[in-house]
């Protein structure tokens, strides 16, 4: 997990558990400017777990995290400013707010916290819409009038509205269809490219993985276990990433056939 | 038979007593520093007027009819009550009297309260919850508004600007409610009620009538978003958030009346 760059984001040995249950026993990584890294892992590995450390949103219980460079404690309203500067965030079922329309969810940060007046802030917005590929008579519906992947759509405008350095997408194609799937992975691939924005993102969506990622990280059992570049990962001889990526059970499992 | 080692189930059935209470304070000691801190924060900036202006439409001017019905109903219940007790003194002028003392220093703050507790209180907890369910709240934080700002102190200026008017307003609809039974069943002089009305009600009166209207917002606003933010996972803990907010909003706004009551007698 090294580069001759500097890490744009660092973990540093990150643990959380929850009463008995460790969900992450010391995490390492490092996320390079430009890069675009997916944390793989099987449902309850704690893939959100560990985003959420990240993003401040729950405290971990050891460990540090550094954002280029310089320590930061998200849990922090300082520190948390400043990674929430320059990320944006898409959550995994868009987490759109429902009494605002589109064209006000995207623009919420530049109103609110850039002072944008609404007009301009609308103006963008609709641009916005315009490159995840949504018509631009979507601006003033609500959240509720939308489907699944129009949602994740709008909430990928919100998420790069304020062109982030960083961008992290939480298991950005949960619940769509593989045509959707793969018409947002391709949004994600081609907005970061454009933007030139850092990508982290959390799936346990094999097919995403070449357009989402350049690097994999796989988490399992509460450890990062295997990381490489994504052209290794079919390669890989690592059983555990060998039986995620065929879809098959352990053996001893007492779940097997 | 004599239990083997007595001093030990003492202290289980004191530890069975003692888990709840402890419990119960933990929740009270949260509840209190979440209070104070939404209070820190009105003072202090970001402010968002149109955000109150819209909550304050919403918990005022739509719970506007069912708090004008129930004051016109009090009134007239109040007058016919009033009647027939002062009657047995053949003291039934002092209807108007009672009609006004009543529904402006307790019935017009009290019934607004419970009515808007009911109706406001678990909407904003059941929205704030679903909120937090479906990771708004998240959302909002990593846009870097803090949710206390956005969501909680808004709602909590506007109950507490929106209630008085609401109470002035109910205490004009129950007292009309009462002259109209006291005019067309009681056969008062319509001229002669309201002027008793008038010279009868004290300033004082009607202020703590207000301020209980507005202590009372204040707890509306606290309790559903005190639920909201703290409902657990899940659709249930949506419901349970809203219910808990109703009941905590009701029991509240009784008891705060009573101390009210204590200090403005």
């Amino acid at each position: 997990m090294s580069s001759t760059e500097n890490p744009i984001l660092s973990l540093k040995n990150l643990h959380k558990s929850f009463e008995d249950h460790h969900v992450l026993q010391g995490i390492d990584l490092e996320l390079f400017p430009q890069q675009s890294l997916a944390i793989l892992g099987a449902s309850g590995s704690g893939k959100s777990v560990l985003l959420k450390l990240i993003l401040g949103l729950m405290p971990a219980d050891k460990g540090s995290l550094a954002l280029n460079g310089q320590k930061f404690e998200p849990t922090r309203q300082k520190d948390s400013r400043k990674l929430y500067a320059r990320c944006g965030v898409l959550f995994q079922h868009s987490a759109l707010f429902d009494s605002l329309p589109v064209w006000h969810n995207i623009a919420f940060s530049l109103i609110m916290n850039h002072k944008l007046p609404q007009h301009h802030a609308k103006q963008k917005a609709i641009s916005l819409l315009e490159d995840v590929g949504l018509d631009t008579s979507c601006a003033d519906l609500f959240p509720v009038a939308l489907s699944g992947g129009m949602k994740k759509r709008v909430g990928l405008a919100r998420a790069l509205a304020t062109n982030p350095d960083i961008l992290f997408c939480d298991e950005p194609t949960t619940g769509l269809d593989p045509i959707m799937s793969n018409t947002i992975d391709h949004l994600i691939h081609s907005l970061a490219k454009k933007h030139q924005t850092t990508v982290l993102s959390i799936t346990h969506n094999i097919i995403s993985l070449p357009l989402l990622a350049s690097h994999v990280a796989m988490l399992f059992q509460g450890r990062i276990i295997w990381y490489d570049s994504i052209d290794k990962l079919h390669k890989s001889k690592n059983p555990i990433v060998q039986q995620f990526i065929q879809g098959k059970q352990k053996k001893s499992s007492p779940a097997s056939p | 038979m004599l239990p083997r080692d007595p001093l030990g189930l003492i202290l289980q059935g004191l530890a069975l007593l003692g888990r709840p209470v402890l419990q119960s304070l933990l929740a009270l000691g949260d509840m209190v520093s979440f209070t104070l801190n939404v209070l820190l924060r009105t003072f202090l900036p970001p402010f968002y007027p149109r955000i109150i202006l819209q909550h304050a439409v919403e918990i005022g001017f739509f719970s506007l009819p069912v708090v004008g019905l129930t004051a016109f109903f009090a009134g007239m219940v109040l007058a016919l009550q009033g009647h027939t007790g002062f009657a047995r003194f053949s003291a039934e002028a002092a209807v108007p009297r009672i009609v006004a003392l009543t529904l402006t220093r307790e019935l017009g703050p009290v019934l607004t309260g419970l009515i808007v507790a009911g109706r406001m209180s678990s909407a904003i907890a059941a929205e704030i919850a679903s909120m937090k369910v479906t990771e708004q709240i998240n959302a909002l934080i990593t846009l870097s508004i803090k949710p206390l700002h956005y969501l909680v102190v808004p709602r909590v200026i506007a109950a507490v600007i929106v209630l008085p008017i609401l109470v002035s307003i109910s205490d004009i609809i129950g007292i009309m409610g009462g002259t109209l039974i006291s005019v067309y069943q009681l056969d008062f002089h319509p001229d002669t009620y309201l002027q008793n009305t008038w010279n009868f009600i004290e300033p004082l009166d009607v202020i703590s009538g207000l301020v209980k209207a507005s202590a009372f917002g204040f707890l509306i606003a606290i309790m559903g978003c005190y639920q909201g933010l703290r409902c657990e996972e899940g659709a249930q803990g949506v419901g349970r958030a809203t219910t808990l907010a109703v009941v905590a909003a009701s029991v509240s706004i009784l008891f705060a009346n009573f101390i009210l009551t204590s200090l403005f007698f």
